[in-house]
């Protein structure tokens, strides 16, 4: 529903273009900076799609950006764990952020984090520091 | 569980700087993007001298994107003064492949911003024999680089307009070894190294 906190237990994936990625593989924080005039960084709930297994949840997010991107096979697709990243934020900086349902008409899963805006650099490195799994988008465009 | 301190520094330029060649450049583009600026808001076209607003526009665009195509050249060829050839050569490889990249993914018309290439050419001067830092490209074009070392010590820089940056940087808390520091702001791309290294020691582990 639109608006509604995800819940803490879930997960999400974020798109992260080649240009965000660092050399030895990690993901930048400016990965989740905002785009100009963005309320809040795009992302999708994964437990949303109701998959099996999370390559099965990859494959379908994968799926739906698609449609509303130019996917690169070089780009990857970080995991957080929602509570892991709200309560790592809230203990270092002090900031809350928050995960909300964005669902869109071609993409029910569609979420935002909201609050990032409070200290962009800050907040992005500590989120980057919580990714849990990266993908990487060729495996699945081949799917 | 951490201690945390956040600081936002918001200084501007204290004195009168030099004009260095570079700097003369950075003013040409400023002006040129801004006169482009103005054309394109020009939305009906007025006959002067037989030559459209739209057509002045179409040849300003183009006459800014060769200025920055040259300006980034510029610099880019400036990069070879302080560092050895090895460094030098691995960072300009990364920000042209980084720079292909982005206009894969944002259009042909996106690019490295000259500002920012300008604010990280002042900054990483100041650091000869450092380790190559990872580096990313922010949508607009705009250098992002990052340093990583043991027990979560990270110094990362994002280099904006005007010679400004952002940065952050976090620590191992000497007193409290579970703890980590970390500060991020704003300041001036030839005093940040100043500001991260009294608060977080950067320097200490950033050279090899």
């Amino acid at each position: 529903m639109i608006g509604e906190l995800l819940p803490s237990k879930d997960h999400t994936a974020r798109y992260c273009p080649p240009s965000k990625l660092l050399e030895d593989g990690s993901v930048s924080a400016i990965a989740f900076y905002l785009r100009p005039g963005e309320p809040y960084v795009s992302v999708e709930w994964l437990e949303c799609l109701n998959q099996p297994t999370r390559h099965q949840e990859i494959r379908a997010v994968v799926g739906i950006l698609a449609q509303k991107l130019s996917l690169k096979g070089t780009a990857g697709i970080a995991v957080t764990h929602i509570r892991d990243v709200c309560d790592y934020v809230a203990e270092t900086s002090g900031f809350k952020i928050r995960f909300v349902h964005e669902p869109e008409s071609n993409d029910p899963a569609h979420s935002g984090i909201y609050g990032t805006d409070q200290d962009e650099m800050m907040i992005a490195e500590l989120i980057a520091e919580k990714i849990t799994e990266m993908h990487a988008v060729r495996e699945f465009l081949a799917d | 569980m951490l201690s945390t301190t956040s600081i936002a520094y918001q200084p501007g330029f204290t004195g009168l700087e030099p004009l260095t060649w570079s700097r003369i450049g950075g003013l040409f583009s400023q002006l040129f993007y801004a006169k482009a600026e103005d054309q394109e808001r020009l939305s009906e076209p007025i006959i002067r001298t037989g030559v459209s607003e739209n057509e002045w526009g179409e040849e300003l665009s183009e006459l800014t994107a060769q200025w920055k195509e040259q300006e980034i050249q510029m610099l880019l060829e400036s990069l070879s003064t302080a560092h050895p050839a090895d460094f030098v050569e691995m960072i300009k490889s990364r920000l042209l492949s980084l720079r292909s990249m982005l206009q894969d993914e944002e259009g042909p018309a996106a690019d490295l911003s000259p500002d920012s290439l300008r604010a990280f050419l002042v900054f990483i001067h100041q650091l000869p024999g450092v380790r190559r830092p990872n580096m990313a490209l922010t949508s607009e074009g705009e250098v992002y680089t990052r340093w990583k070392g043991d027990n979560g010590r990270l110094f990362s820089l994002h280099f904006i307009s005007g010679e400004k940056v952002r940065f952050a940087a976090f620590r191992p808390n000497p007193r409290h070894r579970r703890l980590v520091q970390r500060i991020s702001g704003v300041d001036a791309a030839d005093t940040v190294l100043q500001t991260a290294d009294a608060a977080c020691s950067v320097l200490e582990w950033l050279r090899p």
